[in-house]
């Protein structure tokens, strides 16, 4: 069974946590996000395990749409197959790569905490 | 932070922001509406840009019928959504009206697991919800406790990389 894990990346350089990011949003982009973590805990880690996987990296980055023409981005990573934790949530693609580099990092070095 | 599923953590979410939770209860018609057609495109086993081509809606049109905020879509745009399924809005809640327009096996099956993943959604924000992390050890004092040992300073806004943009991109179609 896929467990979830809502942690940031736990990284001396990057504490910011998950859900003081999501509480960063506004609301819209708050509330669709909240959607696709809600989706998750509905049906299943299945879609993001395989979102994770298509980079090959055991990361993934989901983008829905808000209003306005905007997006907000959910990144997370798969563990062994068997967790998937959820890494960050942001509507600035840099800082999103940020992230994801700093994940790519820990994952060389012997996996994400 | 404290280790649980998904659900416990969103319940403590709701927990710390009741006008955001208010805010989801307030919109729990769209929620459904987004939820039900996910659901039966999923059960469909098709991507947003499958859908699109089916449906002939772009990808942005599909995409925007499954954010749950910004204007209600029109009745004309859930059907098209609809109709790349085999489904029409009304058949997939009643009797077919006619042969050609007959709900498949699979299809009254998606219109099944949509009703399921409403009852899984409702039961997500309801209020009763925030009753059980409470008694489940996952109400204020924990989060007080978090809030001591963690650091939440964004710290996130110099590095830049290439490799994303801000265009929609269909390869990015990680929707559920």
């Amino acid at each position: 069974m896929v467990s979830f894990d809502l942690n940031s990346v736990a990284d001396a350089e990057h504490k910011t946590t998950f859900r003081a990011q999501l509480a960063a949003l506004d609301d819209d982009a708050k509330e669709e996000a909240f959607r696709v973590l809600a989706t998750l805990a509905a049906h299943g880690p299945e879609p993001a395990m395989r979102c994770a996987d298509r980079w090959g990296l055991g990361l993934g980055l989901f983008a829905c749409p808000v209003p306005g023409r905007r997006r907000v981005f959910l990144l997370f990573a798969q563990r062994d197959g068997k967790a998937l934790i959820f890494l960050g949530v942001s509507e600035n693609p840099s800082a999103c790569g940020q992230v994801l580099l700093r994940a790519r990092r820990l994952q060389e070095a012997g996996g994400l905490a | 932070m404290m280790k649980g599923t998904l659900s416990d953590d969103l319940a403590v979410i709701l927990h710390r922001q009741p006008a955001f939770a208010e805010r989801l209860r307030d919109n729990r018609a769209r929620w459904r509406l987004v939820d039900g057609l996910i659901g039966a495109r999923r059960q469909a086993g098709l991507t947003v840009a499958e859908t699109a081509r089916r449906s002939g809606l772009t990808a942005a049109q599909v995409a925007q019928l499954e954010t749950v905020t910004g204007a209600w879509p029109s009745q004309a745009l859930v059907n098209a959504y609809l109709g790349a399924f085999g489904l029409l809005p009304f058949d997939a809640f009643a009797e077919p009206v006619s042969s050609d327009l007959e709900v498949s096996d699979d299809a009254a099956e998606a219109v099944a697991v949509a009703a399921d993943e409403d009852a899984a959604l409702a039961a997500l924000i309801a209020p009763d919800l925030v009753k059980q992390a409470d008694t489940a050890g996952l109400g204020d004092a924990a989060v007080a406790r978090e809030d001591a040992a963690g650091d939440d300073t964004a710290d996130d806004q110099d590095i830049h990389i290439d490799d994303l943009d801000d265009e929609p991109d269909d390869d990015f179609d990680l929707s559920f």
